[in-house]
């Protein structure tokens, strides 16, 4: 189904088609907000509050950074659906029958994790993804939540997952690694969390 | 879409309405034996290897559902409505929130999720199910694709001349014409299925009602979704389903027909559904919640609620539904149905947890301990039983 | 109701024919000799013959398709004993098998690496930057599950697509051609190969086969597409 599929296109397109930078090992500049050290050699792509890293290539392993999501925004930009919904139709009250998750600065931490994996499950054509456990963490020194997850999408090669997410100056920030359950996962798990641990978060 | 595009458009339909094979038991196509399997040599035999594969895919599938109680109910119930099919029709259960179910021309039969959440007794699912039991029988996927084959035969040759003439347009219409013409069976197919699948429904003793009584829901729920819209139809499924089916309203009218010039069975018809959806219906409810289709389902959920024997989990649906929107006081009013599903039947433990968490962002400390603590009593496994208790502790 | 079957439109096929017939990257172009005859496993093999109608269609042949597959086998066969190997055919495991989850996820795994591969491995792709130019992927530590349970050196990957011309599909094609001067497409044979190194898990060898010519539906045509198949396979 067009519509389902989608956000996976998008997702594909944006990987296949933009083009790779070498991430080197050692300090890296993100953005004027964040910074992050990795000790291994990434490829990666993205601007502003999204970047995406992979060293085997996106459908194996990935790193995500979302930095700084604000109030009311979704995980990402494409899945605000009613931004697409005309304004005249909205005033006559005749919008389509959908809906945006979007973060809000008052979730508590599982409705942090609730609206990244149904966001992510979305992002993988409506496919479900199973919290396999929650716990405090910190991200740069900030009160947050680490959690793993894992899903199947359609490809059946099962995909696992953890990341830490913080809100902070009311935005919020998830950084998280998955990759292919059978090898990528464990294959750059550590270097995934010296990555996610490095990460400095410049506020204002 | 401009006018000169248009118009190729309906010459080409016509050029491809020359060709369509009139479908169903007229087009030639015999029903198959008990037992049956093509030719090798046959267009059939690649249309079943191909379906041969896909049902390796779907039996391996991480999206089937696997709860033997259910698996056991669909196992039965399509070995009824099959009556001498038994033995070649394979039923699964898949979760996909969507209202549809599948047979393959070799025999293997898909039931999604979000058709088990629509039905409301077996005899519905039955009607459904013989329906799709139907086209196997019938061959429908066979007429289909030798439909297509001829039209996109026709296509390739407008094609031609449309690269010739310089239209550059026209170019595209063979993809127009074979993706219009492939999606779906025809109408004759279809009505043939529900006239095909109702004997077969009322043969198995289900209730004859049941047939008509699913469809009117199905449009029941279009309407609640397309009430305050524009573009009705907007959504594939939608659009997919009326470009195939002969109107819902028609196809109610009839199978209603059918129902009263019917006999009710002497034996009371057997209803194992809900039973049978003990184990899974929360995640389906929940599935549900994650399309973001608010209005169809908030009109499924409230019909639902009329008699549901477990409504906990549906007042929890309905906060969840209200609390992802997030607008105006839909927190408040999403605050009210967890509280009433923390008190009826069959309640997740996370309805406390929700109820806690909101009256927690409402500053009422107390009042939300007390359903920390009743959530971690309801759940003492729960993977974020650090988390709450560090919320109670503070 | 809608049922999952759909025709696949030529055009959706993700492998263009390009000038070379085959494309190879390898990280060695010698097999390991632990063993005098290293044995090689045939993973389930994707093979797919299809007649390609006047409109375009690809209409999978069943009849092409079992024979294809066989003759694809023996050529393998063949083939291999000349490079002192041995050929051996996965045998499928029953579904309660505890190795029958990773035996699928290790197929499921092959597929999106294979993709992976074709996208950023090949010039003139810009590729991942990140691997410096390397070719080094690989499915992991769980390919030693094959090596024990089936007591082979390496693993062969095989997806192949096969594609005839039909009558009218000619006759289309020919009045095209001296109507119109505009050539269309006609059958085509695409599709990759892979040799994985159960020891190390690595892939150590990768083969992308597109070209306008090439049959499987006959033995001695097979053996041939079966040589240009495995083109540079290390010895």
């Amino acid at each position: 189904m067009t519509r389902r599929l989608l956000p996976l296109l998008l997702l594909i397109a944006l990987s296949a088609c933009e083009s790779w930078q070498k991430i080197p090992p050692g300090a890296v500049k993100l953005s004027d907000k964040a910074e992050v050290v990795t000790t291994q050699t990434w490829s990666g792509q993205g601007d502003r509050d999204g970047f995406l890293w992979t060293q085997d290539g996106p459908g194996m392993d990935s790193l995500f950074f979302h930095l700084g999501i604000k109030d009311g925004k979704t995980l990402f930009e494409d899945q605000d659906v009613e931004k697409n919904h005309s304004f005249i139709l909205k005033l006559m009250n005749r919008q389509p029958d959908q809906i945006s998750f979007r973060f809000s600065k008052t979730m508590t931490e599982w409705e942090i994790v609730e609206f990244f994996t149904t966001s992510w499950g979305k992002l993988a054509g409506d496919v479900p993804v199973k919290v396999e456990n929650m716990a405090p963490a910190s991200l740069d020194g900030h009160p947050g939540i680490r959690f793993q997850y894992s899903y199947t999408p359609k490809d059946e090669l099962r995909r696992r997952g953890f990341g830490i997410a913080a809100v902070v100056d009311d935005k919020l920030y998830v950084v998280h690694y998955l990759g292919s359950a059978i090898y990528h996962f464990d294959k750059n798990k550590a270097e995934a969390e010296h990555v996610i641990a490095s990460l400095k978060i410049k506020k204002g | 879409m401009k006018p000169r595009l248009l118009l190729s458009l309906a010459a080409a339909m016509l050029l491809a309405g020359c060709v369509t094979h009139e479908t169903g038991s007229s087009s030639g196509i015999a029903t198959v034996n008990p037992g049956y399997r093509p030719d090798v040599k046959t267009d059939e035999a690649g249309i079943w290897l191909t379906a041969d594969k896909a049902e390796a895919d779907l039996r391996d599938s991480a999206n089937r559902v696997r709860d033997p109680a259910l698996n056991a109910l669909v196992s039965d119930m399509v070995c009824k409505l099959a009556a001498e099919y038994c033995g070649d029709l394979r039923p699964y259960v898949v979760r996909v929130p969507h209202f549809n179910a599948t047979a393959s021309p070799n025999g293997a039969i898909s039931i999604w999720s979000g058709l088990l959440i629509r039905a409301r007794t077996e005899s519905e699912l039955a009607a459904v199910v013989g329906h799709e039991i139907t086209h196997y029988a019938r061959r429908h996927t066979l007429a289909r694709f030798r439909n297509a084959r001829e039209n996109t035969d026709v296509a390739a040759v407008l094609g031609l001349l449309g690269a010739t003439t310089g239209v550059a347009q026209i170019a595209e219409l063979p993809h127009v014409i074979a993706v219009g013409n492939i999606q779906a069976f025809s109408r004759d197919n279809e009505r043939e299925s529900d006239e095909e699948g109702f004997n077969r429904l009322v043969k198995a003793g289900y209730e004859p009602s049941a047939a008509a009584d699913v469809w009117k829901r199905i449009l029941d729920l279009k309407k609640a979704k397309h009430e305050f819209e524009y573009e009705s139809y907007e959504d594939r499924t939608v659009r997919l389903f009326v470009a195939s089916h002969p109107p819902s309203e028609e196809r109610e009218k009839s199978l209603r027909e059918l129902a009263e010039k019917t006999a009710k069975p002497t034996v009371p018809p057997p209803d194992r559904l809900r039973q049978a959806l003990v184990g899974v219906r929360l995640d389906f409810l929940l599935d549900e919640v994650k399309l973001g289709q608010f209005r169809e389902s908030k009109a499924l959920f409230e019909l639902l609620l009329k008699d549901d024997p477990l409504p906990g989990q549906i007042y929890y649906a309905l906060g969840e539904l209200y609390r992802k929107r997030a607008k105006d006081d839909d927190e408040l009013v999403s605050m009210s149905y967890f509280h009433q599903a923390c008190e009826a039947m069959g309640a997740p433990p996370e309805a406390f947890r929700m109820v806690a968490t909101i009256r927690w962002r409402r500053g009422e400390k107390e009042l939300a301990k007390e359903y920390f603590r009743r959530y971690l009593n309801a759940a003492p496994d729960a993977g974020d039983r650090d988390l709450i208790t560090h919320y109670l502790g503070s | 109701m809608f049922t999952s079957f759909r025709l696949v439109l030529v055009a959706a096929l993700a492998l263009s024919v390009s000038a070379c017939a085959t494309r190879t990257l390898s990280t060695t172009d010698k097999l390991t000799r632990d063993v005098a005859q290293p044995k090689i496993l045939l993973m389930p093999a994707d093979v797919e013959l299809s007649e390609l109608t006047a409109g375009g269609l690809t209409e999978l042949n069943a009849d092409w398709t079992l024979s294809g597959q066989r003759n694809l086998k023996a050529a393998l066969n063949e083939h291999l004993a000349k490079l002192n190997a041995r050929f051996s055919e996965y045998q499928p495991l029953a579904q309660d098998d505890p190795h029958y989850d990773t035996f699928q996820q290790l197929q499921k795994l092959h597929g999106v690496t294979g993709i992976n591969i074709q996208n950023y491995a090949f010039p003139p792709a810009p590729g991942l930057p990140g691997k410096e130019g390397k070719f080094n992927w690989a499915l992991g530590p769980a390919t030693t599950m094959l090596a024990e349970s089936t007591d082979s050196q390496y693993a062969l990957f095989v997806w192949l697509r096969d594609s005839y011309t039909s009558s009218g599909r000619r006759a289309l094609k020919l009045a095209a051609a001296i109507l119109f001067g505009v050539q269309m497409e006609g059958g085509k044979q695409v599709g990759y190969a892979s040799l994985v190194d159960l020891k190390t898990g690595e892939i150590v060898w990768f083969n992308l086969l597109a070209r306008e010519s090439g049959d499987l539906r006959d033995l001695a045509s097979a053996r041939e597409s079966v040589d240009t198949l495995l083109t540079g396979l290390p010895q």
